[in-house]
């Protein structure tokens, strides 16, 4: 049954069938780091989309005062303690989930889709100009760390949440398109292409359907593992206040508040702080074991 | 104004430092070119290719830096900046001028030594960059140690034990270590080794009441030695362990999991086994045979890590308000300095280029099939 589904693989990804997705999940199984993460992930995601019914103070996620209640130790009424207006340190955590997936499927919505476009009509018109032109560019792009250039855009931008995604997409797509070129320039001199363009397919024929199914692998892991290195990028932005801007609570912004009252209410940096560990963790420990499941080599 | 050769020399001079490592490596490109000249014209294609990206990273970075909505020169200096300040200042930048002749300009300036002027600290960029350079490249350079070492350490010790506790432990010290950003990294620190156990000091370069030694080579650690001052050299040395160790945990983490798994992969190979077999020790096959190959990956990994570490030290020279180009790179950043940020994401440009050229040297150094071939890719 193995060898059928590793056929069926190998013929396209839009051909998965349910066997294959329960052997996906056997290999991916297999590691129980990999289920922790998917378990944490999976409490984290359902309560930042229903982190207003979940948390213990919603209206404290906003603009709220209560001096009375200010820079709390952790207790039975505040977990994590309460910050200088005197909100739940612990509720303003997990809305500031929502802020950090929604980042993800911002950065990852726009800039995978850009730069596997580019990356496939590059590697399909290798050896010409178009080639030449987009992975020139890519090179370019690719010249700096990520969390420079989209510090650079972002400070040039009005700080906000939607800036600060576009200034990580900005730096982000170029590594979809050299993935996506490497892979496309692999398989583009395969018989197949080369039999579906003398029968006549259209461009987008071959790029689509005939080219992109084979680089479906690399983007997917890649894509996976991503989604930590966004969140803690956006944490980055957010740390220095180029992302969401108060009242609304964002991981980055929380710590550098809490930062400046540090040794004596250690709580507002530190909760902060452990919460995006916990994130980033548990996703790269999801994506490692995508990671692993998607690769054939070990069965 | 000094001269454009002198400013060039002092450029020169800093580079040279910035790559004490480069020089060990020169004298091996000089090996290999003198073997293999199909490599040294791989190397050399990269190298001009290098100048082509810096160009084009110049282009864009001053696209991104112009075009932008608004007024550059209103933004910089603020709301309350009266009109004519901004004129003046629209004047100085050249912003009157279309978009190609202020490149233009620009780029003359560069090639002149000119990097501009600096908004924030009304100087020209390129002394600042001279002061603050330093500060950073001497936390860099422990960063450095300190990933090369721990990594490769950390990773031989978990392949050796693979599978036992020692392999675990460090197995989760290395997931956290990767999950954690350097800025949570260096407020961590500060909680327990400024706060918790004061043994460390917090914040700067060297404490207030210590009289610094005079500026020679801008790097404090060694104007102390020159100096003779001891109780400056000890301070500075104290001031730069805690935004190193913040810089070099995530790389440290990552370079330890990959050389790992590099060295599981190449115990597994048929030479090790003839070797074990024919009853050399098993730490000699482990330090000398499997060592070297299974360098490649890590030592490209730990270098890239470095080149990077400018820009990840954006946020650690923050939290310990450690006065370094990162710190002034940021600041830059917040407050708009156009000149400011254009030289500095150069800086930061030009070294990530560099590395990527030096680890494709370690590479056909370490695995002669990529200098033979003439070059990877």
């Amino acid at each position: 049954m193995v060898k059928t589904e590793i056929k069926s693989k190998k013929t396209g990804y839009f051909s998965i069938k349910i066997e294959s997705l329960r052997y996906f999940w056997y290999k991916y199984s297999k590691n129980k780091l990999s289920i922790i993460g998917l378990v944490v992930i999976v409490i984290i995601l359902l309560s930042a989309i229903f982190a207003l019914q979940v948390v213990p103070y919603p209206e404290h996620i906003g603009a709220f005062t209560d001096f009375v209640n200010a820079n709390l130790k952790p207790s039975k009424d505040y977990i994590c303690g309460t910050d200088q207006y005197g909100r739940d340190i612990f509720s303003r955590i997990v809305y500031s989930f929502r802020n950090a997936f929604i980042m993800c499927i911002g950065v990852l919505g726009v800039s995978a889709p850009i730069g596997v476009i580019l990356g496939l009509i590059a590697g399909y018109y290798q050896g010409t100009v178009i080639e030449s032109v987009i992975m020139r560019i890519v090179d370019i792009f690719l010249s700096l760390p990520p969390l420079v250039l989209a510090l650079a855009v972002s400070a040039m931008l009005e700080p906000t949440l939607l800036n600060s995604m576009l200034a990580v997409s900005f730096s982000w797509w170029a590594w979809y398109t050299r993935i996506t070129y490497n892979m496309a320039v692999s398989v583009k001199n395969e018989y197949y292409i080369k039999s579906s363009e003398l029968i006549g397919a259209s461009v987008t024929h071959i790029i689509v359907s005939e080219i992109l199914p084979n680089c479906f692998g690399p983007i997917f892991t890649k894509l996976t593992l991503d989604i930590g290195q966004v969140i803690l990028i956006g944490a980055s932005l957010s740390f220095v206040g180029l992302g969401e801007q108060p009242p609304n609570p964002a991981l980055g912004t929380m710590i550098s508040d809490g930062a400046r009252f540090l040794p004596h209410y250690w709580w507002q940096t530190l909760y902060p702080a452990i919460a995006i560990m916990i994130i980033v963790l548990s996703c790269n420990l999801v994506g490692d074991g995508i990671k692993d499941a998607l690769s054939t080599n070990e069965v | 104004m000094k001269s454009f050769w002198l400013t060039l020399l002092e450029c020169t001079l800093i580079l040279i430092i910035a790559g004490a490592i480069t020089l060990i490596l020169l004298v091996k490109i000089y090996l290999i070119i003198t073997k293999e000249g199909m490599y040294m014209k791989f190397i050399l294609k990269r190298f001009l290719w290098s100048v082509l990206v810096l160009i084009g990273l110049s282009i864009l970075i001053f696209i991104i830096a112009r075009v932008v909505p608004g007024d550059p020169a209103r933004m910089a200096l603020g709301p309350r900046a009266s009109e004519e300040a901004i004129q003046q200042l629209t004047k100085e930048l050249n912003l009157d001028k279309p978009l190609a002749t202020q490149y233009f300009l620009w780029v003359k300036g560069v090639f002149k030594g000119d990097l501009g002027k600096s908004i924030m600290s009304r100087r020209p960029v390129l002394d600042d960059i001279k002061e603050f350079l330093p500060a950073t490249l001497e936390v860099i350079f422990l960063a450095a140690f300190i990933e090369i070492v721990g990594g490769i350490l950390l990773g031989t010790i978990s392949a050796r034990y693979s599978g036992k506790w020692i392999d675990n432990v460090v197995r989760i010290i290395s997931y956290l270590g990767i999950a954690t950003p350097a800025f949570v990294w260096s407020i961590i620190l500060m909680l327990i080794f400024g706060y918790l156990i004061p043994v460390l000091p917090i914040l700067g370069r060297i404490d207030a009441s210590i009289i610094p030694p005079p500026t020679v080579t801008g790097f404090m650690v060694i104007d102390s030695i020159l100096d003779g001052n001891m109780e400056a050299l000890s301070n500075a040395i104290l001031h730069l362990i805690m935004p190193a160790i913040s810089l070099a945990l995530a790389g440290l983490s990552q370079a330890s999991r990959i050389h790992r798994s590099s060295m599981l992969d190449n115990f597994e190979k048929d030479y090790v086994g003839t070797e074990l077999s024919s009853g050399i020790p098993m730490k000699k096959v482990l330090l000398k045979y499997v060592m070297k190959p299974s360098l490649i990956s890590t030592v490209s990994i730990i270098a890239l890590d470095i080149a990077a570490m400018l820009g990840n030290a954006f946020l650690v020279e923050l939290v310990f308000n450690y006065p370094g180009i990162s710190r002034y790179g940021i600041n830059a950043m917040l407050n708009k300095d156009l000149n400011a940020i254009t030289a500095i994401v150069m800086i930061i440009g030009i070294a990530f280029l560099l590395v990527n050229i030096i680890v494709d040297i370690i590479a056909a150094y370490l695995d002669p099939r990529i200098r033979l071939q003439g070059g990877a890719k």
